[in-house]
Formats: structure tokens, sequence, C-alpha cells
């Protein structure tokens, strides 16, 4: 392999970090990018390479350079993946020196391996878009909500709103009109359906993530055959294939996350010309990519403390420049809170904002929300509202909903019905055997009350209505059931320590109706004094025994922890024991499951292993003073460390505490940071722990047979990724390598 | 005293040792010329005052009340089981119980009071010996706290404060007075942190006896905690770290050759792992052995472990061995904490497959376990010629109480969704083909009989082909917490196989069979898949007051020991409120003062020698007291099972000896920035305020762990009248 291909790719990122040394940060910018990019690797390019001998340590930089590069650059030539990699040039447009370069010049580089790369990842992601036509795994929530902001319709869903938004962008190009059901998976797509339209842009974004797996990976101070391998893995990796071919956002938030990351790793490089122009763009387009995968699923936020946690170590090692004064330290910190704080809030609100601009019309999940929200959708509750009373008199009919848990829980009304609590409960406890009272989290007739004033018989409004006050003291009534809201000195049936709330029965018997309750406006004092409905809220205080009314979901369904038949858990994720079964042919074998290359993610377990290895073999050599890696590579390994190892265990380890069902895709975040440090652990393990050139020679072999194999494991598994192909029962079979992926087949 | 002579002694060693050895804690303290005395007179006055404090507040009505307090009905049931020698199940680890049993045989307790429910009389039962034993250790904390505060600050005050803050806490003694485990655990907990800072101050003569004595001191008291409860592991992972951080220490001395690092390597695997494990495993075979006879636990255990227990069914097992048509047996799931199978007159609910009759696994033996084995195609009659079921038959089984048939169809199952619904159909035998089973033994050859206990079945569903399958989900309310039973598609899995545990059949002859007697190891992980399956099943009962981590270092709620109304003796575990803030309070200061020294070392800022040094051993000391609480602490926001206000108590312990270490430092802060006259009238004025709350609160509060009569709190004539600081305190 010629060597002047070697001293290209590698010349900026080696050689201007080493500079540094001898230039004073400030000035060290401009002139000295150039000074690189024209001479190429200086004296000092070999400051990277491996020692030989442990006891020359720090001082011995220059040691053994012919060896290292000879056999580095053997190394490199037999570990190639495409042969077309030669006459490429680095693409970082920033080392095109601005300073000399003459006014109104345009000068480009073309980056062949990563442009191929690119283009090879729209070819498979965007082959045969449409098929199959027919609604995928989870496209029906997604189609279904696309088709809701096409009408204009409110809705709710667990996901904040970028993602369907964009996708509802593409149903916009195709000129969707929503008239689609969606109900089930497996349902036809009609003519109406622009599919392509639909199924465009996650599959555009998850073509992207194969240039910025590369660019990031190359931006951690990688070379460029790692990048290429990274790249590489993450366009044969048959999991991010399907997951970007469907109606589904998580190629937009892999994508965004990794944006984040290399903004991030951007912004980094500047670290020696702070408050420059480009600094702050990169520092905004960290923060702004970082409210994009928040705004596209929560799992963001994991993100978000990946982020968070590296800023904070790097502002912990600028307190600790005492070059720095605090004026400098705060504005520092203050750029960062002011970009990555303030302006992903500021995003994440404007993209809510959208959606309700969007979405506001009355639609099927209104209930979810509460009544003052309600109010403001067009044609739901504020159709209602128009023409209902404000202030709540006695007689008035009224409905009480439950006002903690607003945003968390489900909402509920305060409800009875006809049936009684049993004369004991299961702990022995006795109960007064009256109508039940509980909380319904849907609207029916059996949610009306009737206020009424203790002292009168009647239920009807006066003339004029007598408004109900603050500490007023009511009855409420049950509208069909005629009965009073009682409460009394017996235990609750959950929780023992709170009274039991009854509709009371006139049973003849000892117990006395306790059934007046005091109104208490808990924001009575800025709402003025009257009751009023929707805006205030009140708690009811019952007057015999002071006890507040205690609301309690009486539904034991929480508890019941559901799977689905393809859920699976966090522990069974690293190996990939189990799919997703995402579309099966109405007819034949020929299938979409959802899974990964195996050899992808196999692989990846032994980088995690082998990085800690690694990292644990050196640091105690370190301790004893021998110094295997010069200093910077090894604050290279340690970066890597924090930054991918720290992302792959922030998106993987909090699933462990998560109880909602899971399933394989919500791994695939933590894949791709599992794969670029795969790709690293092999630039490392060439690089650092091989010391003979034959042993790099060889490893480079394996490195080969092992992307061989990667590629042929994924058109192995191409059937099951693009469900093209109708396999017979055997071939089906024969695809199953492990026991337990759920791989379908039919019986005829 | 000791305290003026030794801020002298060290500073002049600071300059002395190596780099990398310099930066830790209380080293170099015991060399020659800066050693202190070991413990003046004074400080002898003091631990004596501490020690007999102590003993006076923790023995003073002890046999009060003179009934059952809280889980004293468990543990002083399991203490029984002990002196009984029947076999039971927990939970915990044996140690605990195993002591309380042998306090109480000592004390002439005899095993035979039933320890129904709290609140029962004792009479005549001679409770106090055992509530001393645990009243004992658990006593131990307070000078415990002294010495180990005392080792690591070498000052009297703050040792002195933190036995106090021990002492007075009305938590601390309440939860010490009863037969629980907590005392025991306490104790050594605090055993092993002594031993641990002991061994820490020795560090400077290595492989010295004092060396050894002291590490395996550590080693003992992590491995006792351990086999108390499973809390323990906190501790040992508190040694652990410490461990490992003083091991990194010896690596960076570049003096050191390799070889006395493998030694020190080696002492601490060999006293810090192999001793607790020794230890752990010989409480277990103590366990074993003590408890042979049949009890309440073995429905928990595999057939094979019964086998082992007197008095249980198959110990020299007395039952046909080969199973017949017409046989009335009970099936074991066979794999550790397997349950029998089982059926209730009880239905699945609505929504969850079809509405049929639940079938179970459930760890207690009771009638409803029992099965009839059946001829897969018609229902058996007297006149049956006697015929033994074999491999590969087709088979049915009916359950005996409610007459169905186990059967299976293509519903998925209530929890596991990816295997089927299993459920009792049909009536009085009668069912549909659905409920057909063909049995395959485990080796067995073609045609082969199948073995009471000895056999492994597989019960693989004709018309589907899967299999019968249990494990260690609970279904939840609707069926009684008891295991799921489902029918798995993947007939290999290894929960699949079930064994014959009963076998009754009237028509053939009992035979005597050995059945095959698992090995102590066998037995010892067979127990902790038991305890294992046992603790992440512990849910909260229903109305049963549960608390939240969070709730805890707030003193947000107590825990009630005895007592609800107002005629009853009420006992309530709850912290003295002024000592539990005060910790809270400065746990905060603890923080702000670990983020501001840090931000001076890395802004490079230099503390005066003297000053400097003594930092470096306070602040040393306070990190390693802040990791123990945290340890103890934050991994319960992270536990599944049902946690109590109780569960707080380890961290207490460390919260409140970082508490003195802190309030020792911001002594030393004083005494460098102010005038020596100036700092001797804060100190004493401290240290009369500091007394008089703690003792002043502990009065207001003492009638919660002493016990008290009356009404609750907002009733003027309750002698916690005002008292009730907080509305969720139940007092």
């Amino acid at each position: 392999m010629p060597s002047h291909h070697h001293k290209k790719n590698k010349d900026p990122h080696r050689t201007r970090p080493s500079h540094r040394h001898h230039v004073t940060p400030k000035q060290q910018d401009p002139v000295e990018r150039t000074k690189a990019v024209s001479e190429g690797p200086g004296p000092d390019d070999d400051s990277n390479m491996s020692v030989e001998g442990e006891e020359t340590s720090s001082i011995s930089g220059n040691g053994s350079e012919v060896g290292s590069v000879g056999s580095r650059d053997q190394g490199d030539g037999a570990s190639a993946i495409e042969p077309s990699l030669e006459r490429r040039q680095p693409t970082d447009v920033k080392w095109v020196g601005p300073v000399r370069a003459p006014l109104l010049s345009i000068k480009t580089e073309l980056n062949i391996p990563l442009l191929l790369l690119t283009v090879v990842a729209m070819a498979t992601r965007m082959w045969r878009l449409e098929y199959p036509n027919s609604v995928v795994f989870d496209e029906m929530h997604f189609g279904r909500f696309a088709s809701m902001y096409i009408r204009k319709t409110f809705f709710f869903d667990v996901h904040p709103p970028l993602g369907k938004l964009i996708i509802a962008f593409g149903a916009y190009l195709g000129d969707f009109n929503g008239n689609f059901t969606w109900e089930r998976i497996g349902a036809d797509y009609p003519s109406a359906v622009p599919v392509w339209y639909l199924r465009l842009f996650p599959a555009l974004f998850g073509s992207l993530l194969v240039p910025l797996t590369y660019q990031t990976t190359v931006e951690l101070g990688y070379n460029h055959w790692t990048a290429a391998l990274a790249g590489g893995m993450v366009l044969f990796e048959n999991s991010l294939v399907t997951q970007s071919r469907f109606l589904l956002i998580d190629s937009f938030l892999l994508f965004f996350i990794l944006a984040t990351l290399l903004c991030l790793l951007k912004f980094w490089r500047l670290k020696h010309s702070p408050f420059s122009l480009s600094w702050w763009a990169w520092l905004a387009g960290t923060g702004a990519m970082l409210a994009c995968a928040c705004s596209v699923k929560y799992v963001g936020v994991f993100t978000v403390l990946l982020v968070g946690g590296m800023i904070f170590h790097e502002l912990w090692n600028l307190i600790g420049d005492k070059r720095l004064s605090v004026h400098d330290l705060t504005s520092h910190f203050l750029a960062r809170a002011g970009l990555l704080a303030v302006l992903p809030v500021v995003l994440y609100l404007l993209l809510f904002h959208l959606h309700m601009e969007l979405a506001n019309r009355s639609g099927p999940h209104d209930e979810m929300m509460t009544s003052a929200f309600q109010a403001t959708l067009e044609g739901g509750l504020s159709r209602i509202t128009k023409s209902q009373p404000v202030s709540i008199a006695y007689g008035s009919q009224i409905t009480l909903r439950h006002t903690h848990g607003m945003f968390l829980g489900r909402p509920c009304w305060l409800h009875s019905h006809l049936a009684t609590y049993p004369v004991r409960y299961h702990d022995n406890r006795g109960s007064s055997a009256q109508q039940q009272v509980t909380c319904y989290s849907f609207k029916d007739i059996n949610n009306w009350w009737i206020v009424k004033d203790p002292g009168r018989t009647t239920v009807y409004v006066d003339d004029p209505p007598k408004l109900i006050h603050h500490g007023d003291i009511i009855q409420l009534v049950h509208g069909t059931s005629s009965r009073a809201l009682n409460s009394h000195n017996v235990a609750a049936p959950l929780s023992p320590y709170s009274q039991e709330v009854t509709c009371y029965i006139d049973y003849n018997i000892s117990l006395p109706a306790q059934n007046l309750w005091r109104v208490e406006l808990v924001d009575g004092a800025d709402e003025g004094d009257t009751w009023k409905s929707i805006q205030s809220h009140i708690r009811l205080v019952h007057v015999n025994t002071s006890a507040a009314l205690k609301w309690k979901m009486l539904s034991t369904n929480k508890e019941l922890q559901q799977e689905h038949k393809y859920s699976s858990s966090p522990g069974e994720w690293p190996l990939m024991e189990r799919g997703v079964a995402y579309w099966l042919h109405p007819r034949t074998n020929a299938q979409i499951h959802f899974m990964g290359n195996p050899v992808v993610w196999w692989s990846g377990v032994v980088g995690i292993l082998g990085y800690l290895a690694l990292l644990g073999v050196l640091l105690v050599r370190r301790r004893r003073a021998c110094f295997d890696m010069d200093d910077e590579s090894w604050q290279r390994y340690i970066l890597t460390g924090e930054l991918v190892l720290g992302g792959w265990v922030l998106h993987y380890v909090p699933f462990f505490l998560m109880e909602r069902t899971l399933f394989l895709h919500h791994y695939l975040p933590a894949l791709v940071f599992k794969i670029l440090l795969l790709a690293v652990m092999v630039e490392n393990i060439h690089t650092h722990v091989l010391r003979w050139p034959v042993h790099r020679n060889v490893f480079s072999a394996l490195c080969a047979v092992w992307v061989t194999c990667i590629y042929l494991s994924y058109r192995k598994f191409a059937p099951l990724t693009y469900g093209n192909s109708d396999l017979s029962a055997d071939e089906v079979t024969d695809l199953k390598w492990l026991d337990s992926w759920d791989l379908l087949i039919q019986v005829l | 005293m000791g305290r003026g002579k030794q801020q002298n002694g060290p500073t002049k060693e600071t300059a002395a040792p190596p780099n990398g050895r310099a930066q830790t804690g209380t080293k170099g303290r015991h060399q020659d010329g800066g050693k202190p005395e070991q413990l003046g007179l004074q400080t002898w006055g003091v631990f004596a005052a501490v020690v007999a404090l102590t003993l006076g507040t923790r023995f003073y009505k002890l046999e009060e009340p003179d009934h059952i307090c809280w889980d004293e009905t468990h543990f002083g049931k399991m203490g029984s089981y002990y002196i009984n020698r029947t076999f039971f199940f927990d939970v915990h680890p044996p140690l605990g119980k195993m002591l309380i049993g042998l306090a109480g045989h000592l004390t002439g307790y005899d095993g035979t009071f039933p320890f129904d429910k709290p609140g029962d009389k004792y009479g005549e039962t001679k409770y106090i010996g055992m509530r001393s034993f645990c009243v004992c250790l658990g006593s131990t904390v307070v000078p415990l706290a002294f010495l180990t505060v005392w080792e690591l600050t070498w000052s009297v005050p703050a040792a002195a404060l933190a036995a106090a803050l021990l002492l007075f806490d009305t938590g601390c003694l309440t939860l010490s007075q009863y037969i629980l485990l907590d005392p025991i655990m306490l104790c050594f907990i605090m055993g092993a942190v002594f031993c641990q800072s002991k061994f820490d101050s020795l560090r400077n003569r290595p492989f010295s006896t004092c060396w050894w004595v002291w590490m395996c001191g550590a080693g003992c008291f992590i491995a006792l905690a351990f086999s108390v409860k499973f809390v323990g592991l906190f501790i040992i992972l508190w040694v652990g770290l410490k461990t490992v951080s003083d091991l990194w220490d010896l690596l960076g001395d570049l003096t050191l050759p390799l070889m006395v690092i493998f030694k020190h390597f080696l002492a601490r695997a060999l006293c810090l792992i192999v001793l607790p494990a020794a230890i752990y495993i010989t409480c277990f075979a103590v366990h074993f052995h003590t408890l042979y006879k049949s009890g309440s636990g073995d429905g928990f255990m595999s057939s094979a472990f019964q086998s082992t227990l007197e008095g249980n069914k198959l110990y020299q097992a007395n039952m046909p061995e080969d199973i017949a048509y017409g046989s009335t047996i009970t099936l074991k799931n066979f794999r550790p904490a397997g349950g029998l199978l089982h059926s209730h007159w009880h239905l699945y609910p609505e929504g969850l497959g079809a509405q049929q009759q639940q079938i179970t696994a459930y760890t207690h033996k009771d009638d409803n376990n029992l099965w009839i084995i059946k001829r897969y195609d018609r229902n058996p009659i007297p006149e049956d010629p006697l015929q033994f079921v074999q491999n590969g038959d087709l088979v049915r089984l009916e359950h005996v109480a409610t007459q169905r048939n186990l059967h299976t169809h293509q519903e998925p199952a209530p929890i596991t969704k990816r295997h089927f619904q299993v459920t009792g159909y049909g009536q009085n035998g009668t069912g549909d083909i659905n409920d057909i089973w063909k049995v395959e033994v485990v080796g067995g050859a073609e045609k082969s009989r199948i073995k009471t206990v000895r056999s492994k079945v597989r019960f693989i569903h004709y018309m589907t082909g899967c299999a019968l399958h249990s494990h260690s989900k609970t279904l939840p309310k609707w069926g009684w917490e008891q295991l799921e039973v489902t029918c798995n598609p993947f007939t290999r899995d290894k929960n699949n196989l079930w064994n014959v545990e009963d076998h009754i059949n009237n028509q053939l002859p009992n035979g005597t069979f050995a059945v095959y007697q698992p090995s102590f190891l066998g037995k010892l992980l067979e127990s902790h898949a038991v305890m294992v399956q046992g603790n992440s099943g512990l849910k909260a009962k229903e109305g049963e007051v549960t608390s939240q981590p969070w709730q805890w270092p707030l003193n947000y709620r107590g825990q009630r020991f005895s007592g609800v109304n107002a005629t009853d003796y009420k006992i309530y575990l709850l912290g003295n409120p002024v000592i539990w803030w005060g910790n809270l309070a400065l746990l905060a200061g603890t923080m702000l003062v670990f983020l501001v020294e840090a931000i001076r070392t890395q802004r490079g800022f230099v503390d005066p020698p003297h000053l400097a040094e003594r930092k470096l051993v306070t602040l040393s000391a306070a990190r390693w007291m802040a990791t123990g609480w945290a340890l103890h602490y934050l991994p319960f926001y992270f536990m599944g099972r049902v946690l109590y206000f109780h569960h707080y108590f380890p961290a207490m312990l460390f919260q409140s000896m970082l508490s003195a270490i802190m309030y020792d430092y911001f002594l030393q802060v004083v005494k460098h920035k102010v005038q020596p006259g100036v700092y001797r009238r804060i100190h004493q004025w401290g240290t009369a305020f500091i007394s008089i709350i703690l003792l002043h609160s502990f009065y207001l509060f003492h009638p919660l762990s002493y016990g008290m009569f009356g009404p609750l709190a907002d009733n003027q004539t309750s002698p916690m009248y005002g008292l009730k600081w907080m509305e969720s305190w139940e007092i």
C-alpha cells in the first residue's frame, strides 16, 4: 500500500495537537493549521507511536519511528475494506486555511469513501421503499398520528412531537389526505396513501446515520480506516436498516443523538479558540441537536445526561486551568448554560407550540388532558363550556375531576355506582357496606353530582343562584342514585389510615349520616371567592372528622406487568436473544423480522469487554510507571471511554429500571455507541497492543475476514430485513441461529 | 491529652513520604514521634461514661411491653424453630435467628411459645433472655462509634458526639430493645467499620500481628453481618472499596517491589474473601445440621431436599414407587424454588385469555395440589386392571378438589404472553381434546415406568406441542400471588421439568426406596435460589403502610411497634427528630464542604501546613463515612421489594459518625481562624449547647421508645402532646 495516502489521512488529527506544545494557544489557530496542511507529517508526527520497551516511558517519544511507521503502513493496508480508498483526501473543511486563501475561491475536497458509504446507505435504506404495501408494526401508531396532523386533530402520545412532525411533513409532501384508519398491523394501504413519501424521511435520516458515524469516529481522533469500519458496520447492520425503512421515529432519534455527539466533538476541537464564531456555532449546534433528540423520544434525556456529564467534566478541567480568571470561567459557564440548557428548552417548547398549533381540533384523546386544556381545543370541551355557567351554585350539577397527577397519572372523575363495599376486606377490617365511591377515568353519567345546601331539602337552583364560597358547607348528592357523599370513621379499603368514602344508604342503623363537606378553594386567594367551574381547585373537607377527601384509584391492573408477545428484557439485548416480528406476508413465509446483524452485535460485546480489559491493564501499568501509550493517545483512549462507553451505559442501563414493556429496538441507541467503540478498539489493538509487525499483519488479515463475515451475514439475513423473498420453511429454520429467535413459519 | 501533641507530630512527616502515598489519610500517625497516647485517662473516662449510659438507657424497661412487638412474631418464632429443630424458610440468611434461638435456649426458653401475632401476651414465657441478647449486641453500636471516630480523628469531642448521637436517638434505642435481626446486624456492621479503621491506622506496620488481627476482625464481621441479613452486602462493598483504594495506593508506591504488593493482595484475599466465605458457609452448615426435622418450610424446597428432613414423607420414602393410572400425585416443578402444580375454584379474570379455572404453582403443601393421573381416552373405573404409566403415554391430569382437567389452548398466558395459558377445564373429569398431555421422561428408555421423585418428567401438550412450564414470576392479587404456570412452546426449556413428589395409590404396595440426597453444596445453592425468589416476591400486603427511601432521612414517618388505640401500650419507632434533622443538615454541609474543598484544590489554593494535614485526615475520614452512608442508602431506591423505615438504620450509623467528624472539621477550621481564647469559648459553648439539646430532645421523645399509654398526640392529656412536629407521624 502506498505510504503517501497514509500520510494524507493521518496528518490533520495527529499533527495539530502536538504542535500545541510549542505554540501558545492564542496565536496557534490559523497559522498553525496551514502549516500542518502544507508540511504534511511534521517531525512530531510520531509522538503518537506506541513505545517499544517498557522502561523508556515518557521521554522516548521518538524512540522507534522507523519500525512503527513501516509496520503500521502494512497493517493499515491489510485491513482494507474497499480497494477504492486509495485516492481519497480528508474532508475536513476547516483545514482549508482561511487566512491565505484568495478572496472568493472555492476549494472542494471529496472524501470518496465517505461519499460511497453515503450512497450505499441510501441504496440499502431506500431500495423498494414502498414494499411491503401494508401496515408494518408500529406504523399503525405513527401513521395514525401523521393522519391526525394532516386533519389537524388533537391527539395525545407518550412521545414528544418532533418525530411525528417530520413524518407528517413527508405525508404533506405526498399530498396525503389523512383518510386512512390504520386499524391493524398488516392491513393493505390503498393507493391514496403515499407510502413512499411517508417512509422517505425515516429512510433519509437512517442513511445519513452512516456518514455521521464516519465523521464522529474521525472527530474522536481515529484514522479514516477506523471511520470507514464504523460506518460500514452501521451500514450493514440489519436492525438499523429495518428500523429506517418504515414509518418509525427511531432513525430520527439515532440521527440526532449522533449529531449531538459530532457537534460536541467539533466544539471541543476548537477549545483553543474559545468564543470564536465557529466555537459558538458548534456549541449552539450541540444544543439544537440535543433538543431535537429529546423532542423525538424521551430516550434523548440519556443523551442530555451524557452531554451534561461531559460538559461538567470539561468545566472541571477549565477550573483547574489557572490561567483562566474567574471572569473567564463565568463566561465559559454561562455560554454553555445558555446554549446547552436554555436553548434546548426553548426549542423544545417551540416544537410543542407548533404541535398545538397544528393539532388544534378536538379529538379522541381529549380526556387525557385537564379540563382547562380541553377547553382550549376547537370543538372540544370549549363547545360545552361556552354555554355553561362559570360559578357553582347550590343545586348545580357538576363533575369533579381529580387534579393530582394531572400530567403523569391517568385522569379520573369522582364516580359512584350501585355496588356496595364488601362487608369485610381481605385483611378482615370491617367496612360500612355502603355504596362504593371510586375515581373513574371515563366520562359517564355516573360521574355527575349535585351540590346541595344541607339546610334545605330541595336541590333546585335558586333564582338568583346562591353561589358557593370558600368555606361553605355543602352536601354532594350523586345524580343517578340520589345518595349523598359520606365519610365516617371506618378505615378506607386500601389505605387503612384514611377514612372510607361512601354514598350513604339509609340502612336505619346506628351509623349517623356524616355527609357534610366544607369547600376549601385551594387557590382561592387570587381567583375571588366563589367556586368556579374548571378554574378552581378545591379540597373537600369532611366536617365531622376534618379528614380531607383522598382519592385513590381502586384499580388492580396497575400492578400487572403485561408482556407483549415479542417484548424482551434488557438483559437479552446485548446478545440479541429475541427479535420482533414486524410483518408477515399473508400467504408465504416472506417476513420482516426486526433483528440485528449477529456478527456485529456479538462482536460489539467483545469490543466492550476488550475496552474494559485494556483499560484495566493500562491503568495498572501506568500506576507502576509503565507508559505504553503516549499522552495524547492515552487522552484519546480515555475520552473514547467516557463518551462512547459512557454513552452505551447511559442508553442501556436505565432500561433495567423501567417497568414498561420493552422491545429490542430500544437498544438501538446503545447499539450505535457499541459499534463506535468496537471500531475504535480495532485501531487501538492494532496500534497499541500489538508490537510486532507480524502480529499486526495477522490481526489485519483477521479483521479483513471479520469484515467479510459482517457483509455475508448482512446478506444472509437480508430476506428478513427486506421481506422480499419467499422463504421455504427450511430456509427459515436455517436462519434461526438461536432457538430463542421467533421467526415465523406459516402452516399452509 | 493526646490531641495537642498529635497535631505537631505528623506535620514533620508530611514531607517525608514519597509521592502518591502522601495523599492518603491517617498514615504516619503511628510513627514513633507523632504517636498519641493510646487512650488517655480522660478519654477512658468519657468512654466509660458512654458505656454506662448506653447500658442504662438500653436495659431500662427492657421487659416492657410483655407482649409480642412487631416483627418479634417472626424472629421469635424462628428462634423457636431452631430450638425445636424444625425446618423453616425465611428470606434472610440464618445466623441472626440462630443466635436468637441460642440465646433463648441458654436462658431457659423452651421453644413452645407460638409467637402467633403482635400483641399476644408472653405470660410465663422466658422472653427476657432473647431481648437481653439483642439489646447487648445493639448497645455495642454506641461505644464502637466512639472508638471508630476516635481512631479516625483522634478527637475526643468528635468521638463523644458520634456516641451521643446514637445514644440519644430514640430510633436506635427502640430498634435495639426487641427480638429482631437489626440490633445484631447493626452490631456486626459497626464491628466491621471499627476493625477496618483500626487496620487502616496500622498501614505503616504491615504484616505485624496487630495488622493481621484487625484485618481478620474486619473479615469476620463482614461475614457475620452478611449472614444475618443480605443488607450486609453493603458493608462488604464498603470494606471492599476501602481495600481496593488501599491496594491502589500501594501499587502507586514505586519503592515497593511487585512481590510485596502481591503479598499484600494475597493477605487481603485470604482475610477478606476466603475467611468470610468460610464463615458464611459454616453458618449454613450449622443451619442445616440444626434443622433436621420436617417443618413449615418443606414446600419451598425440592423433593430431594425434603428427603433429608426427618418426618417428611420423603424421608426414607415410604410410598409406591412406580406411577400407575388412577394414582393421586403431586407434581413439583423441578428447579430451585419450584412450586407444586396447584389449582383452586377461582377463574382467570376477564381480559386475560379464557375465563377458566386458574392453574398456578404453589410452594405450600395443601390438598389443592393433588392430581389424579388418567388415561387419555376414558375415566377410570374400579374394575380396571392395574396399569403403570409409561414413558411416551398420553394421559390426562384431573384436579382432585375441583374435578377439572389440566388444559391449555392457544391463548397467551396472563403474564408471559409468549407462552400459552394453562387452565382447569371440563366438569367431573370430562373435558375436551386439549386436555391430553404426553409424558416424557428425561433420559428414560421407551416404555420405562415413571418413578416417584426420581423421574424428571416433561408434559408435552398433545395438540399444540408446548410443554407445561413454571417459573418464578408471581401472579397478581387475583392469582393469590402464586407462581404462574404456562405452556411453553420451547419444549427444551429447563423449567419444563417436573417430578412426582407425593404418590398415593391404594392398589400398590408401599415400598421404601432411596431418594438421591443432595450434597451440602447443592443444599446451599438451592436455599439461595429460594431466598432470592422469596426476597423479590416480597410485596406489600394490602393495607400495609410501606415507606419510600426519600422519607427515611427526613424521619418522615416511623413504624408502629406496638399498639394503635388510646388504651394500648404504644411503642413507635421514630428517630429523635433533633438528631435526624441535625444529621441531615450536617450531611448537606458536608457535601458543600467537599465541593468547596475540591474547587479550592482544583484552583490550586494551599492551606497552611498544619491545617492542611488536619483537613486531610478529617476529610478522608468524612469521605469514607459518606461513602458508607451512600452505599447503605442509595441502593434502596433500586429495590423492587417492599421497604420499611428500619432499613435506614445502617445508613444512619454512618451518617451520625459523619456528623461527628464534620463537627470536628468545623472546630478545626474555627480554631485556625480565631484567637485561642475565642476558640476555647466557642468550643465550650458548643459542647454545652449540643449536650443540652440532645438530652432535652431525648427527654421529650423518650416515651416513643419506653412506651406510653393514653390518647394520640393531638389530645392534651397525651404524653406526646405538642410533639407531633410532622403531620405524618402516627403518634
